[in-house]
């Protein structure tokens, strides 16, 4: 029974977007209800490149076609997904004027990191669920991967990619909203291009004639080393500094006496 | 003054006239019923007045979140009207959603003991923060719409997880071989074209079945036959908590080949059955309520899913939603009728067939005595009204109004679809749909234009037409910031008078007055959702994923809820009611069959491959 | 409305095509990049009787353990003892397949299932035989009680165990590749003597049985109607017996007692394995003997119908009588009720036959492999003194068509046979009767009962160097020649018992065509021109599919088994008038229902052209062979008198055997506990964060909405 193995990598794949959706999210119907807009939007990009897969009939075995077009209309739909927010935030300032006019614009700017946030996760939870669910569920079965020759990290490797995009995905989110608010395309540039970059590194994955055994470190560690550049700009875009992080650790302690 | 609350109706929104039938609702519905009413309606009388004083008072001087509480309750009045049309005549395809005003914010705070979505996102705002208390409220309102969306969102989720859990795990769920009469051509063969033409053949008779039986409805309920009614609907309900259950219970076991002794078995259902009975037809924990519809409507979609062919499945999805648009909207439609029947009664149709995430009669148990005993009045005047079949809604309104409709609203859900279940899974199952479904559109319609009227008075000072498309958070946010601005001139105008009152409320009646502002309170944030939507949602997540592609399911659950965002949205923007089934669903449909046929090709090689995009 | 609706049903029917066109294209799932499924459906099942539970089932989820292929007996003591990735399946030849073998694999808790490779099946594997019956066959139902005579000294009874392990026979040799090239060479083997460790290759048997406990049980709970759906565990075995006789006796006439001579044989068998029902020796000849001996009678039929005097002859073919006499005891039964032949409401009927119109008894068992070139003839010791000058008689007429009979030690207890039915019924001595068999103390035949007892072990294989499927139909075997022989002397000694007169073998002489053609056609293949004229016009596509002999095992009584028809027709075309009549009026016309119409594709115009069809008209009928405890009629049967046949068989729902990789516990260990600290650390970080935001994300004019907040690594 490889049950554990299943519930490894659910956990290793899903765990950290679990706690941020518990912690940060699920409190928020506002923003449950951003979360899953958002994750519909992905579904309508991934829907979209499918689509052009399977209409370009012979390049239907070339994958990288179909990868590289679904990363741009992915992110072509995170900025119809901008846009789209951007209204409702308008939105949200003229009901929030109705009362009281001051309030508005903190909230609003606020509003704006938050959606980013939340929009980018939910991006990157459906493109995990997408690209692993199935995966779990023939994992639960007795058997593991490797009859056909395949690596026995197979199932590791797509847990930690699983992981390593759902935190890109939602990072790329802040930055990019971000830099379309603030007019700082660097920041989109970025976006796209790491999203590419990481995205055509996992073509190392497939296992060649040359290279039997996939290489997996080629693809992951690379990934990760964006993840961690991209979630400390977009901590920092998200207004935070490595002061803020002294100051809430120093604190913490008696933080947890009053709770 | 009960002259002109006699003529008074709701369907002239005139300010003048809808304010004195607004605030003397209560004398008004006396003229049907007998003296105890009267007696109980007057002592309920006067604490109303100074609530709404109290409110009023608070408004006025921008007030601390305290005082917020009995403010609300200045409103009521034509709140709880709203409600109580709507409660009784929501379709369970109809989402109705009763707006109120804003500042009941921290209302639910405190009220919100035990509501899950409404409660969590209390905590950070509960320290006294003087100052951003407004902000809070403000806040509050931004997240209302949000807040009764997610209220759908748990359930249906719920209800769909069951689903898709049962129809993975148990294969006599997912393997039809015996089907429904209504499907005679069980699309044995290979043709596509064959099976196309059998489906929708089979479609068309269960959409004749359910006409007829709407039309049955109809006629009974002209004839006002309501014991035929409910009895039929009690019966059946018992057939699905019962034998359902059972044979789901039996499934499972013998799925997991577990072995089980028929007295320890029949205890489990005996137990099962009675309390859901008495949850959904009487009273009881509102959680346990919500959990027993949740589970029928899952049983139900099960049901669904075994006993329809294949495509003939889909293309009833389809009728369905074609149906459900027709009879909602076309002015001619057989619930349109219902539904106006309804309204010259002004009564409920068949009161419930609705999920509602509301607090029901469950306040019972912590008011105060006079407000029991009140209850115990109205719980039986209700049962003599309901077989007399005169039950207006109003009689049950001097405290938490429309509670004992909201009561047997759900009761007939549950009993609607179970009928479903029972006698003619589908035909009844749209008498769920239908029957309320216009009522709702009726009800709605008159509540609402009323309430539009105010909506743009009250917007026109504010320089903010509601006319622009937002999303859907925004739209509703529109709407409802309009009625709340409404709900503020109104009590102004009618009771400014009587502030000094307020200055010397006893405590004691503050306390009682409070709980009763939490009731209806409550009653009015109510969203509610019919089980048909459930079923549905659930039937189609439930053949997604019955193929065992898990992304199908999941892409077609996120539609659904997408959907549901949307109608939630067009409600808010047609201020009409609309059935919930056809965006929904028909997303969901153009989802399952594009993901399974173009999506999962894709993702599967993606994944197969370990590319990621 | 109306616009939206027609608009939404052609999105419906577009998505319907669409879907549709689509659905062909399935790309690989990982699963299967994980799994090798197998073909092999040939799985030992359940069978159930009044007091306990036979045979093999998986667990309901299927059982997996590491493949070893057992070749000495150093692998019988890794798997059993020293081997470390265990629970294990091991593989086993055919020679390997033995009683003692099997049952000490299942007997261990290391053994998860057993695969037996029986790929081109030798009897030369098994120098002592393999059967999968008891040494006493039907003990305990026939009238001799006991089992002091080991009639099948091969058997063990291995069916007759209760092995709670599921157990596969490959007979494709794609399957044997898979799982030993594919997974045991590559993964398992071990590399100079060195064990191998996880990951491995395992295979999981699926072979999970609905019934259990015993016949009673799974019948009752068959019965329970507690569901809106009745789920059936278990069906009794059983069948039709295809019954002739010669003169057509009608029901106003009487039948005179003593009148009738039985002509009898059993046509089933079993074995361990689904599908794997060859049964040459065990039943073949015998079939194959008694349809050419009622061919050959039948040239003399009009003689012997004429004579007022003479007996009736009534050919028997018993189905069941592998599971304790089921189609004898039938018969039995329903003349007792005096429903033999069962009356189908015409005017004119079959005249019933009773036990006390039985003259005599005589009864075909194996006859292929002759004990000293000889047929040996068993008497019931105690109406010995009755059968004398019939056995000299037979005698006599096989010297004629040299087959040598001799009789078998008069002390002997009879060898299993249905004769034992009606002898327990008649009473001691009272009936004449004996049995022709091909052994003289235990069975020659060496695979009574098992999946080996195939055309090679009796002599009607051909030469290798006879390929041509009709150079092999009508090609004379060993076997072919003394069956012929064997049948023209019966078939005189038959016109001598009913009529009294001599007839000459010229007469009455059985056409070894027939004989060759039949054996081809029951154990070569059933797509034979025998087969292809007696069939009717509607079955030949079903016959014409498959290639493989059809199975000799009796099976559940919800349908006729293939071999029950096909003899039926053959009876039918041997005994049978040709009658001018078509498709449609080819049937009891005259409501004369002692006869039965068939429908048959006849000969072909020109060589391999089309048929041109034929109306046989003959007495040959089907009577049912179903246990008499479970007849409609049968009242509180007490389940334990051993009086009638209890055998059912357990429902199931699929057999499914596939080959994949388990790893090793460390292994899965590793990854739970990293997913499970990935977990708690990201909720522990996230709650810290979110206690936090305020301080993390401080920034001029901030609020409080940054109480959420993004960055999260």
């Amino acid at each position: 029974m490889t049950i554990m193995e299943f519930f490894g990598c659910t956990f290793i794949a899903f765990g950290p977007p679990f706690a941020m959706f518990l912690f940060t999210i699920a409190r928020d119907p506002l923003r449950v209800i951003v979360l899953i807009a958002s994750g519909f939007f992905w579904l309508l990009s991934l829907l979209l490149s499918s689509l052009l897969w399977f209409a370009v009939v012979p390049l239907r075995d070339k994958l990288v076609f179909g990868l590289v077009f679904s990363v741009m209309f992915q992110e072509a739909f995170r900025f119809l997904f901008y846009k789209l927010l951007r209204k409702a935030d308008d939105g949200l300032q003229k009901v929030s004027q109705v009362t009281e006019a001051e309030h508005v614009t903190p909230r609003d700017i606020s509003n704006k990191h938050i959606m980013a946030y939340v929009s980018g996760l939910g991006f990157g939870i459906l493109s995990g669920a997408f690209s692993i669910v199935n995966v779990l569920a023939d994992m639960a079965g007795p058997g593991t991967i490797g009859i056909l020759g395949d690596s026995p990290y197979f199932f590791l490797a797509s847990a930690f990619l699983t992981l390593c995009f759902i935190l890109l995905h939602t990072f790329w989110g802040i930055l990019f909203f971000n830099g379309l608010d603030k007019k700082r395309y660097w920041m989109i540039a970025y976006v796209v291009g790491t999203h590419m970059l990481v995205s055509c590194l996992t073509l190392l994955n497939k296992p060649t004639q040359s290279q039997p055994e996939p290489l997996y470190l080629a693809s992951i560690i690379p990934g990760y080393l964006v993840l961690l550049v991209t979630g400390v700009l977009a901590f920092r875009t998200a207004g935070g500094s490595l002061y803020n992080i002294r100051a809430a650790c120093s604190c913490r302690k008696g933080r947890f006496d009053i709770d | 003054m009960s002259a002109d609350l006699l003529t008074g109706t709701h369907n002239r929104p005139d300010e003048p006239n809808e304010r004195t039938s607004l605030m003397s609702r209560q004398p008004s519905n006396s003229r049907s019923t007998q003296l105890d009413d009267i007696m109980d309606v007057t002592s309920a009388s006067p604490a109303r007045l100074i609530e709404a004083d109290v409110g009023v008072a608070a408004d006025d001087d921008g007030t601390p979140a305290t005082y917020d509480n009995q403010m609300v309750r200045g409103d009521d009045p034509d709140l709880s009207l709203n409600t109580s049309n709507n409660m009784g005549q929501s379709a369970d395809n109809i989402v109705v959603e009763i707006r109120d005003p804003n500042r009941q914010a921290p209302l639910t705070m405190d009220a919100a003991g035990d509501r899950g979505p409404v409660r969590r996102n209390q905590p950070q705002q509960q320290q006294p923060r003087s100052q951003q208390e407004e902000e809070e409220e403000e806040e509050e309102t931004l997240l209302y719409g949000a807040k009764h969306v997610i209220m759908l969102f748990i359930p249906v989720t719920l209800c769909m997880a069951v689903v898709v859990a049962t129809i993975s795990s148990i294969s006599f769920y997912s393997t039809g071989d015996t089907y429904l009469v209504y499907t005679p051509f069980h699309e044995k063969t290979e043709d596509t074209g064959t099976k196309l033409w059998q489906s929708f053949a089979n479609a068309g008779i269960l959409l004749g079945v359910i006409i007829t039986m709407t039309i049955v409805l109809l006629v009974l309920y002209k004839y006002e036959c309501y014991k035929i009614i409910h009895g039929w609907l009690i019966g059946s309900s018992v057939m699905l908590l019962f034998l359902f259950s059972y044979i789901y219970l039996s499934e499972v076991l013998r799925a997991y080949n577990v072995p089980l002794d028929y007295i320890t078995l029949v205890i489990l259902i005996w137990n099962f059955g009675v309390v859901g009975m008495v949850c959904i037809h009487w009273k009881g924990p509102l959680l346990l309520q919500q959990l027993y519809l949740i589970v029928i409507s899952a049983l139900m979609a099960l049901i669904f899913i075994k006993y329809l062919p294949d495509w003939t499945l889909w293309v009833v999805l389809g009728v369905m939603v074609v149906w459900d648009l027709v009879a909602v909207l076309c002015p001619k439609g057989p619930l349109r009728m219902l539904v106006e029947t309804a309204s010259q009664r002004n009564e409920p149709i068949f009161p419930g067939l609705i999920y509602s995430s509301t607090m029901m009669w469950q306040v019972a148990g912590m008011a105060d005595s006079d407000d029991k005993d009140q209850k115990k009045k109205k719980g039986k005047r209700n049962s003599q009204t309901s077989q007399t079949g005169s039950a207006t809604p109003s009689l049950a309104s001097n405290s938490p109004p429309s509670t004992p409709a909201a009561t047997d609203n759900n009761s007939t859900v549950a009993s609607q679809v179970i009928a479903g279940a029972a006698n003619n899974v589908t035909s009844t199952s749209t008498s769920v749909d239908t029957g309320p479904g216009g009522g709702a559109a009726g009800g709605r319609e008159e509540v609402d234009d009323g309430g539009f009227e105010e909506h743009l008075r009250a917007k026109g000072p504010r320089s903010n037409s509601p006319g622009n498309a937002l999303t859907s958070s925004t739209e509703s946010q529109q709407a409802r910031s309009a009625v709340e601005a409404l709900n503020h001139t109104a009590p102004n105008s009618s009771t400014a008078r009587q502030q000094a009152g307020s200055a010397q409320t006893p405590a004691a009646q503050q306390q009682g007055n409070h709980q009763q502002a939490d009731d209806e309170d409550d009653e009015e944030r109510g969203v509610k959702l019919g089980l048909g939507d459930f079923i549905f949602y659930s039937v189609l997540v439930g053949k997604a994923a019955s193929n065992g592609d898990w992304n199908t399911t999941l892409a077609c659950f996120v539609a659904i809820l997408i959907g549901l965002c949307f109608t939630l949205l067009l409600l808010a923007i047609f201020k009409k009611a609309l059935p919930a089934l056809p965006i929904s669903i028909t997303f969901g449909l153009i989802f399952n069959f594009v993901t399974s046929g173009l999506v999962q090709p894709f993702s599967d090689s993606l994944a197969s491959e370990q590319l990621y995009i | 409305m109306a616009t939206h609706s027609r608009q939404l049903y052609l999105l419906l029917t577009l998505i319907f095509l669409l879907s549709h066109c689509i659905s062909q294209v399935r790309p690989k799932r990982i699963k299967d990049m994980i799994y090798i499924p197998l073909e092999a459906q040939n799985a030992c099942f359940r069978l159930l009787n009044a007091t306990n539970q036979i045979g093999c089932s998986s667990a309901q989820a299927g059982n997996t353990g590491a493949v070893h292929y057992m070749q000495t007996d150093d692998d019988m003591d890794f798997v059993l003892k020293t081997g470390t990735t265990n629970p294990y399946i091991p593989i086993l030849d055919a020679k390997d397949f033995t009683t003692d073998k099997v049952l000490k694999l299942a007997k261990s808790d290391r053994v998860n299932g057993i695969v037996v490779i029986s790929v081109n099946l030798t009897t030369s594997d098994l120098p002592n035989g393999f059967s999968a019956d008891k040494s006493c066959p039907n003990e305990g139902y026939g009238n001799h009680q006991g089992c002091d005579k080991k009639w099948n000294a091969a058997g063990h009874g291995m069916l007759f165990e209760d092995l709670d392990i599921p157990i596969f026979s490959l007979t494709a040799q794609g399957d044997v590749d898979k799982i030993l090239t594919r997974c045991w060479e590559p993964f398992n083997k071990p590399i100079n003597g060195k064990a191998r460790t996880f990951p491995v290759c395992a295979v999981q048997l699926l072979s999970p049985m609905f019934a259990a406990k015993d016949a009673e049980t799974c019948i009752r709970r068959s019965n329970l109607i507690n569901d809106l759906s009745v789920t059936i565990y278990c069906d009794p075995l059983g069948d039709k017996n295809v019954v002739t006789t010669l003169k057509a006796i009608p029901s106003n006439e009487t039948r005179p007692p003593k009148s009738v001579i039985v002509v009898a044989t059993r046509v089933d068998s079993f074995s361990m394995f689904q599908n794997e029902f060859p049964s040459a020796d065990t039943t073949v000849t015998g079939i194959v003997t008694l349809l050419a001996t009622a061919k050959a009678l039948w040239k003399l039929q009009d003689f012997i119908a004429s004579q007022k005097s003479s007996k009736d002859v009534m050919f028997a073919f018993f189905q069941g009588e592998a599971f304790d006499y089921i189609g004898s005891s039938r018969m039995l039964y329903e003349m007792k009720k005096n429903r033999f032949p069962a009356a189908t409401g015409g005017n004119v009927k079959l005249q019933t036959i009773d036990m006390k119109h039985i003259a005599q008894f005589v009864e075909l068992s194996q006859v292929g492999l002759r004990d000293q070139d000889s047929l040996w003839l068993h008497v019931d010791p105690k109406a010995h003194n009755q059968t004398v000058d019939m056995l000299a008689k037979l005698k006599k007429y096989g010297a004629a068509s040299n087959t040598t009979f001799n009789e078998s030690p008069v002390a002997d207890s009879l060898p299993p046979a249905s004769l034992q039915t009606f002898l327990k019924e008649a009473g001691d001595g009272s009936l004449p009767s004996f049995v022709v068999t091909d052994h003289k103390e235990a069975f020659t035949n060496k695979f009574y009962n098992s999946r080996l007892d195939v055309a090679s072990s009796i002599g009607a294989d051909y030469p290798k160097d006879m390929n041509d499927t009709n150079e092999q139909y009508n090609a004379n075997t060993t076997q072919s020649e003394r069956i012929t022989g064997l049948a023209t002397a019966l078939a005189q000694y038959l016109f001598w018992a009913a009529t009294g007169n001599e007839s000459t073998p010229e007469e009455l002489q059985a056409d070894i065509e027939d004989v060759n053609h039949m054996l081809f056609c029951f154990l070569h293949s059933p797509h034979c021109e025998l087969f292809n004229y007696t069939i009717s016009p509607d079955n030949a596509d079903a016959l014409n599919k498959n290639k493989q002999p059809f199975p000799f095992y009796v099976t559940v009584t919800s349908s006729t088994n293939q071999v029950t028809s096909l003899i039926q027709r053959v009876l039918g075309y041997f005994t049978g008038k040709v009658v001018n009549g078509s498709a449609d009026n080819c049937k009891v016309t005259d409501s004369d229902e002692r006869y039965s119409y068939m429908w048959m594709q006849g000969p072909m115009k020109t060589p391999g052209g089309s048929r041109e069809a034929v109306c046989y008209k003959n007495t040959v009928k089907l009577s049912v062979a179903e246990s008499p405890a479970f007849a409609d009629d049968m009242e509180d049967y007490d389940w334990n008198s051993r009086k009638y046949s209890t055998w059912t068989e357990s429902r199931w729902d699929t057999f499914t055997i596939r080959v994949f990789m388990i790893p090793s516990k460390q292994f899965q260990t590793q990854v739970l506990s990293t997913g499970v600290i990935f977990l708690v650390v990201s909720l522990v970080f996230m709650y810290w964060v979110n206690a936090k935001a305020d301080i993390l994300f401080t920034r001029t004019g901030v609020s409080r909405e940054y109480l959420v907040n993004p960055a999260d690594t």
